[in-house]
């Protein structure tokens, strides 16, 4: 019986949020000066402000992408029962630049994780064309990354990347 | 490290079934409202008393899990699974993981032909458990081993009299087991030497999230621990 061994499979990313799909793109985050890695654990104090993200690849001509950033464990991962929660939402970023150049749909929320330990996915996908007369969620709870990629036509995702955080311990005084 | 020695039914009463720890079953169960803390204390309670466990142990566990990557709940459970006495009591050559323990701490248990006798010890993939070459430690887990196929007959019998005298209102616990079946991660091998059935356990692989014996979500465990891990 064999078991994969891809990050996203193996912390539930694929199944939970999006579905199996082929990297054609590669994407960078970064918080600061780290990078964001499948699975790596990063302090939501350090998430205050949003992230650095470097979009690269092989066919840049005209292309458009749309970012996702969303956490499938709200408020908690053993009752997520608004998954999925929508933290950032930027569509019309050009190749070879970053969100910045992009129309921000959604501004960006920093992760502020109640109770366990949550995951925290961009989700990365190109799109055919200008996204025009796009609407924004009324509200961040029950988002669905799958729904939104169909509604829009944009298909599988070209690239996606995760990472876990959860609450920091207050200073205790005795 | 101390371990738990106080009433084993008080448990279950309120944590419900836990087969490491106890036979008994509970039959009966209260539906009360539980606060968020309580359900998360109970789960970690339950992971505690079914692997007998500290609480230090147990944090000591979480941290390992966090640092590894995956889920962070599987790689607990996974962890938990892999110790000697609860591979010994998957294995069925104990009743009980407290019993398991003390076949370790007695030093009748080989791992690899080498004599363990640390409970917590962690096995790994391709290990092989053997019986001390001794009389008296093959009779104990030959007993063991057994143990669960005549007392699971017995029991049917003690219980069906007990619906047929009208009594089941007053019988709120009882001792019950189960047919061992070996998990899939585990082979248990018996061999004929000298007229004395050899028993060998060999561990295939690291245990999947479907093989654990135990019905809990961990993901609960890991919450109740966030803010200390």
């Amino acid at each position: 019986m064999a078991r994969s061994t891809d990050p996203l499979v193996v912390g539930r990313v694929i199944g939970d949020v999006i579905d199996m799909f082929v990297p054609s793109v590669d994407m960078g985050v970064y918080y600061g000066s780290k990078q964001v890695t499948n699975g790596c654990e990063i302090k939501p104090s350090l998430t205050v402000n949003r992230p650095n993200v470097q979009i690269s690849g092989r066919y840049f001509n005209d292309s458009l992408y749309t970012l996702v950033m969303i956490d499938p464990d709200a408020p908690s991962p053993s009752e997520p029962n608004l998954r999925e929660w929508i933290h950032w939402l930027v569509t019309d970023i050009p190749g070879a630049t970053d969100p910045t150049h992009g129309r921000e749909i959604l501004p960006y929320m920093a992760p502020r994780p109640p109770i366990g330990i949550h995951r925290y996915v961009f989700a990365l996908f190109k799109q055919a064309g200008p996204m025009v007369m796009v609407i924004p969620p009324q509200q961040r709870n029950n988002f669905s990354t799958r729904a939104f990629g169909a509604h829009y036509g944009l298909g599988l995702p070209v690239a996606c990347v995760y990472f876990n955080a959860q609450k920091e311990p207050g200073t205790r005084k005795r | 490290m101390s371990r738990y020695r106080g009433p084993r039914i008080k448990l279950i009463r309120r944590l419900n079934n836990l087969p490491g720890l106890t036979k008994y079953r509970r039959v009966d169960r209260e539906k009360e409202k539980k606060s968020r803390y309580r359900i998360r204390l109970e789960e970690k309670q339950k992971v505690r008393f079914h692997y007998g466990l500290t609480d230090r142990q147990l944090l000591q566990y979480v941290r390992i899990a966090r640092r590894a990557k995956g889920s962070t709940g599987q790689v607990l459970l996974q962890l938990l699974e892999m110790r000697l006495d609860n591979i010994l009591f998957r294995l069925g050559m104990a009743l009980t993981i407290p019993g398991a323990r003390q076949l370790v701490n007695h030093r009748h248990i080989l791992v690899n032909g080498r004599m363990v006798d640390i409970p917590s010890y962690r096995c790994n993939p391709k290990d092989v458990i053997t019986i001390k070459d001794r009389k008296r430690s093959m009779n104990i887990i030959n007993k063991n081993l057994d143990l669960s196929q005549k007392h699971q007959e017995k029991s049917r019998l003690i219980s069906k009299r007990i619906i047929n005298r009208k009594f089941i209102l007053f019988f709120r616990f009882k001792k019950h087991y189960m047919k061992h079946t070996v998990p899939f991660h585990l082979t248990l091998d018996s061999s004929r030497y000298k007229g004395v059935v050899n028993y060998k356990g060999i561990v295939n692989r690291i245990i999947d999230s479907t093989g654990i014996g135990l019905n809990i979500n961990e993901l609960l465990v890991i919450e109740y621990f966030s803010r200390r891990a």
